[in-house]
C-alpha cells in the first residue's frame, strides 16, 4: 500500500491535518488531525511503498514498545487510512 | 485513535481562510460550512457547504457570490452590482443575500473566489452555473425591495 500523493499533511492552529479530496475539491468540513505518533508513521511512509509489517518496524524503532502491541497498532492505523481514503493501492 | 477521527477541530477564522486562500491559489476547489445567515436562503448557516473556486480566468458579474476579504473578515456575498472606484478601479457591490439592507465594495484584489455548487445536508448539489440557479438568484435579487418579508415567510418553513 501506498499514502496517496494528493494528500499533504498542513500545520492548522497547530494541529498537524490533512484534509480529504471529495469529489468537489478539498473538502475542509472533513479534516483529519494527526497525533504525534500517526505523524511520525505518515513522515515515514509517505512517498513509498509499505505494508504492515512497515510500520510495526517503524513502531518498535521510533518508540521501543513491544512488537504485539506494535502490530495491533501498525494494523489499526493501516486500517484507519484505508477507511478514510488516504491510501492509494 | 477513533475517538481522536470524530472531534470537532475549531480553527480561527484567520487560519482556516487562509488555508482557504492557499488551496485556491493553487487552483483547487475548496467546500466548506457556511456559517451565518447572511446568505440565507440559499445558504443555510450551519447546514448547507459552500464549494469554491479561484476566481482567475473568471469574468466576474452581478449575481455570483463570491468569497473575499472585507474590513479584515472573510466574506460570501453575492454582487449586486458594479461600480468605478476613485482610482478607475472597476469593484463589485456585494449584499449577502439573507441582508435586506448594507452592502459592501469589494475591490478586485479582495476576491480570492467565487462559488461554483451550494451542497445540502443530504449531499444535493446546486450548481451555480445552472439556470435554476442562476434564475433563482435573479428573481431574488428583484425581491429586495420585499426581501424583509420573504425572509420572514421563509425563516418559518426552510431552515
Amino acid at each position: 500500500m501506498r499514502i496517496s500523493s494528493k494528500y499533504k499533511v498542513r500545520d492548522m492552529a497547530g494541529q498537524h491535518v490533512v484534509i480529504i479530496q471529495g469529489r468537489n475539491g478539498e473538502d475542509m468540513t472533513r479534516i483529519i488531525s494527526l497525533n504525534e505518533t500517526s505523524l511520525y508513521l505518515w513522515n515515514g511512509m509517505y512517498g513509498r511503498d509499505f505494508e504492515v509489517s512497515d510500520v510495526c518496524d517503524s513502531l518498535v524503532s521510533g518508540y521501543g514498545i513491544d512488537r504485539t502491541l506494535a502490530e495491533k497498532d501498525a494494523r489499526a492505523w493501516c486500517d484507519k487510512l484505508k477507511e478514510c481514503g488516504l491510501l492509494a493501492e | 485513535m477513533e475517538d481522536e477521527m470524530s472531534k470537532t477541530l475549531v480553527i480561527p477564522n484567520d487560519v482556516f481562510f487562509g488555508h482557504v486562500m492557499e488551496s485556491l491559489a493553487a487552483g483547487k476547489h475548496v467546500v466548506f460550512t457556511v456559517k451565518g445567515w447572511s446568505m440565507y436562503p440559499f445558504f443555510r448557516n450551519g447546514k448547507d457547504k459552500v464549494c469554491v473556486a479561484s476566481q482567475q480566468g473568471r469574468d466576474l458579474k452581478p449575481g455570483d457570490v463570491i468569497l473575499f476579504r472585507f474590513r479584515g473578515n472573510f466574506i460570501l456575498h453575492r454582487i449586486c452590482g458594479l461600480r468605478e472606484a476613485d482610482d478607475g478601479t472597476v469593484c463589485y457591490l456585494t449584499i449577502g443575500d439573507g441582508n435586506v439592507r448594507g452592502m459592501e465594495m469589494a475591490t478586485p484584489d479582495s476576491v480570492s473566489g467565487v462559488a461554483v455548487r451550494r451542497i445540502t445536508p443530504s449531499g444535493r448539489e446546486w450548481n451555480c452555473d445552472s439556470r435554476s440557479w442562476k434564475l433563482a438568484s435573479f428573481v431574488w435579487m428583484k425581491l429586495l425591495c420585499v426581501r424583509r418579508w420573504c425572509l420572514a415567510v421563509l425563516r418559518r418553513i426552510y431552515r
